[in-house]
């Protein structure tokens, strides 16, 4: 069996959930729908879930279901942008990002009103790749026209931001989730982002 | 409320277009082409719609499809209702006959008459008095089957799940003969917190107290905690764990 999936049956062991605190967070869109792998067993029909991602979600359910409501954690989990918007201030002020980042993204694309969810998560994953010194500075340019353009395409659906480098010569890709793609031996993948992961994140930020 | 919504009603045979309405009322026969946003839908004729429909209620006494997705908050049905896209809810009662071709999601079913879906069934409360088809998973915090005819789901799951034979009343009996087919529930996996089934086909049983009572056929049934059978019926297998 696949190690990086795990069955219904041995989550329910390791996290002592119930059956039915399970269903009534699929209800909730707590537990997303791609996430229900359904394969054939010997004793019949089995549902599996990525193993780390299901962990970490129902840890993350347990630890905050004391002070959230369920809906307001389905929207925290929501892949939908929030109707959030900040200003240039705000978003130095939290710390959610650097005031250098943000520099940085007004060179590129002008320096809006107020910063709408959507552009913060460019500036979140922006700051993110150049403070894990992934990614150069000339190279961030690549990086927002790829998020800017394309992104919104996607409306909210599950999707991969990869970064590779070949030669020298980098470039952005945007994949919907799930998808497995192949490179020639020569490429070398600097960063692999899951968006609907740096979603979550940044919300919890804001 | 918006004053400037105008009403929409059909009498006698009508094509209309479709667009932001008070009240559609249709008594005739009706067509409306294009996506339609309504305060309240009634349909007492025949009626089809091309295109999705919005509303806060509906109820239909006659016939009508739906050739896209729909959501309203509440939906009786008396008549027929086709939807051939998903339906999202938070009130549905069925007293006629319902068919989607894809998912419901909703807070409250009531199934007096026939229900079926191809794709999954959500909903806090499902109540069924009557017969139901679920192509994917039933998923409801409370499940309660009184079984009146033949129920058919691929999975079913919840916190809370009940399956009943209806009282022995004359008029089942009757059904009974007439449809020459056992009141019984077929389903490949029932999983839940609360389990209590009657007449009942399924693959696989789990749940922490599950208790099988008469007319069951069931190949394993795992149980946390209690478990209880009743011995007009068969379990091939039992896991505790």
């Amino acid at each position: 069996m696949d190690p990086n999936l795990i069955s219904k049956k041995e989550l329910l062991e390791l996290t002592g959930i119930s059956y039915g605190q399970l269903y009534r967070w699929k209800r909730k869109n707590l537990i997303p729908e791609d996430w229900f792998i359904r394969r054939a067993t010997f004793t019949g029909q089995e549902t599996f879930f990525p193993r780390e991602q299901i962990m970490s979600r129902i840890a993350k359910i347990i630890h905050m279901k004391d002070d959230l409501s369920l809906d307001e954690l389905a929207d925290m989990f929501s892949p939908h942008l929030a109707g959030t918007k900040l200003t240039y201030d705000e978003l130095v002020e939290r710390n959610i990002v650097s005031a250098n980042t943000l520099e940085l993204y007004t060179k590129y694309q002008g320096k809006p009103e107020v910063f709408s969810f959507e552009q913060v998560l460019y500036v979140y994953v922006l700051n993110r790749l150049l403070i894990t010194g992934e990614m150069s500075l000339d190279e961030s340019g690549g990086l927002l026209q790829v998020l800017c353009d394309h992104y919104p395409s996607f409306e909210g659906k599950p999707c991969e931001l990869i970064f590779v480098r070949k030669m020298g010569i980098s470039t952005f890709v945007l994949v919907p989730g799930a998808t497995e793609v192949h490179f020639d031996s020569g490429v070398k993948i600097v960063s692999r982002l899951n968006l609907a992961a740096c979603i979550e994140e940044l919300k919890a930020k804001m | 409320m918006n004053e400037n919504k105008p009403d929409l009603v059909i009498h006698g045979s009508v094509n209309a277009s479709g667009g932001v309405y008070n009240k559609v009322d249709v008594q005739g026969f009706g067509k409306i082409k294009g996506d339609v946003e309504c305060e309240t839908l009634h349909c007492a004729g025949h009626l089809s719609i091309t295109g999705n429909v919005r509303g806060a209620s509906a109820k239909v006494e006659g016939n009508a499809s739906i050739s896209g997705k729909a959501e309203l908050d509440t939906i009786e049905v008396y008549g027929q209702l086709d939807v051939n896209g998903d339906l999202a809810f938070t009130r549905l009662k069925v007293d006629g006959n319902t068919k989607i071709h894809g998912s419901m999601t909703g807070e409250e079913v009531k199934v007096r008459g026939m229900l079926k879906t191809t794709g999954d069934c959500e909903a806090e409360v499902f109540s069924a008095k009557g017969a139901f088809t679920v192509g994917g998973l039933l998923n409801a915090g409370r499940i309660e089957v009184h079984l009146h005819g033949g129920c058919e789901a691929k999975e079913m799951g919840g916190e809370y799940i009940e399956v009943r034979k209806a009282g022995s009343s004359t008029l089942n009996k009757l059904l009974k003969h007439i449809f020459n087919s056992a009141l019984a529930l077929s389903v490949d996996s029932v999983e839940g917190d609360e389990i209590y089934l009657e007449y009942t086909r399924a693959k696989v049983v789990r749940g922490k107290n599950v208790e099988i009572g008469p007319g069951c056929e069931i190949d394993l049934v795992e149980s946390s905690e209690d478990f209880r059978l009743d011995p007009g019926s068969l379990v091939k297998q039992h896991v505790k764990r």
